[in-house]
């Protein structure tokens, strides 16, 4: 049992959409590591150890690359630290890099969350009446790079199959570029196929319809209500001064009043929301036995 | 093929290094005055503004008229770049020579004093209208940068089409 994936694609999509547009509007690095706690929590709930720590690997090096790149490019700031290639480093750019790699970490992850989330026949069930053609393609296009990586992971496996592992780097480049070009021709033949596969099914003769089972409940409205008025909170606080830092030329101070503690608290337990729901589930799965 | 690949790259890296590392002690030719103002933006009253507060001086002077040292072939960049180093100002510029941008000097940026604001220099009291990375120095010049708030129009720089160029690009 999954539970908020078995909310209405509304709720869900409603959700993600006021949590990637908080990550968007806010520039403070508590807000993003709250964000990056929020995805994780969620996606280690959902996901395997090995996903997770590869996803991991990719970030982490990331957020360092914009750290390290950011006061190399940018030397406004009034704290200097030391001269590099005849400019200043400051503080200020490094604090800033942090800030701005760890949203673009946050972003990541939350469109991880959304495509665990939001699976396409939500998609299309959501906007297939509104825009049915940009619905089908955007659907379609999303759905391009796991299906490639896919076809890739199967061509790897048979072609291991079939040949000696390869000695030195140039046998390996072979290697790849054999299976790229493998998957190019397979995915042209693919083209094809599912095109002839629609025009058989009639696409394009009538307004496309969509098969659902997604009904809207109780638990649908009380969820909405909920997100509606952390949203509120949090919107009202973000256009009252909260979650943006000045870098440039002076760093604000990390405040901690009761605005700002108020602040940090409703978006810490926005962003959580699915990771605890998923964590309930599971451990009422677990429990539900012994308690009988 | 990639052992010659990778000896063709080093050879290169050497040779530049050979190369900039050829350049011969200078001897100056004379000194010029610099200083760094932005009265316009103190006009503005923008360091009562608590983002700005004692970062910019109350005065406008960021650099009083200072006599420094100029050498053969220096243009009015170096000089900048000399007056950063030796009285620790905070200046950021990018390009060089025909291409060389000030963007920002003590970290009072373009654009933070409004949409028509930016550094602008003079010598000898005239505005030129060659790039800081173009114009070479001479013996008894004085170089002032100044900021502007309302693209030179503030500074009386005498761009005649300044005007027009604002009204054009509403």
């Amino acid at each position: 049992m999954r539970y908020f994936k078995n909310l209405h694609p509304i709720c869900i999509f409603c959700y993600l959409v006021l949590v990637i547009l908080l990550i968007l509007l806010c520039k403070d690095p508590f807000v993003m590591l709250l964000a990056c706690f929020g995805a994780l929590f969620f996606l280690a709930r959902t996901e395997t150890r090995n996903t997770a720590i590869g996803r991991l690997k990719m970030l982490l090096p990331m957020v360092l690359l914009i750290t390290i790149a950011n006061p190399l490019v940018s030397h406004k700031g009034v704290t200097r630290l030391f001269l590099m290639f005849g400019q200043w480093i400051t503080l200020e750019a490094v604090c800033y890099g942090i800030t701005s790699g760890l949203s673009l970490a946050a972003l990541i992850l939350w469109f991880a969350c959304y495509q665990k989330l939001m699976t396409s026949d939500k998609f299309l069930y959501l906007f297939g009446k509104i825009a049915p053609a940009s619905a089908l393609l955007i659907t379609m296009t999303l759905n391009l790079v796991s299906k490639l990586q896919l076809q890739l992971k199967q061509i790897q496996d048979s072609q291991e199959m079939l040949r000696p592992e390869p000695v030195g780097n140039l046998q390996k480049l072979k290697k790849a570029m054999r299976h790229v070009s493998t998957l190019l021709g397979w995915s042209l033949e693919n083209t094809v196929e599912q095109a002839d596969s629609m025009k058989a099914r009639g696409y394009g003769i009538q307004r496309r319809t969509t098969f659902h089972l997604f009904r809207f409940e109780t638990r649908d409205a009380m969820f909405l209500g909920m997100l509606t008025l952390l949203g509120v909170l949090c919107l009202a606080a973000r256009f009252t001064g909260c979650g943006v830092m000045e870098f440039y030329p002076r760093m604000d101070a990390l405040s901690f009043d009761g605005k700002h503690l108020l602040f940090y608290g409703v978006f810490g337990i926005l962003v959580c929301i699915p990771g605890i729901l998923e964590w309930k589930e599971e451990l009422l799965w677990r429990f539900y036995s012994l308690n009988q | 093929m990639l052992k010659k690949f990778l000896s063709n790259m080093f050879l290169i890296l050497f040779s530049l290094l050979l190369f900039t590392g050829c350049s011969e002690q200078k001897e100056p030719i004379g000194t010029a005055t610099i200083s760094i103002r932005c009265d316009t933006a103190i006009a503005n009253e923008m360091q009562k503004e608590e983002k700005w507060n004692g970062i910019l001086p109350e005065d406008g002077c960021i650099l009083s008229k200072t006599e420094m040292l100029v050498y053969e072939g220096d243009t009015v960049l170096d000089l900048l770049i000399a007056a950063r180093d030796d009285y620790e100002i905070q200046m950021e510029y990018h390009g060089a020579g025909t291409t060389a941008y000030i963007e920002g000097i003590g970290n009072l940026y373009e654009y933070d004093g409004g949409r028509w604001s930016g550094w602008m220099f003079s010598v000898n009291g005239e505005y030129p209208e060659v790039g800081c990375g173009q114009l070479t120095l001479k013996d008894g010049d004085t170089v002032e940068w100044n900021y502007t708030c309302d693209l030179g129009l503030d500074l009386d720089a005498g761009m005649e089409d300044a005007q027009e160029w604002k009204d054009n690009h509403q």
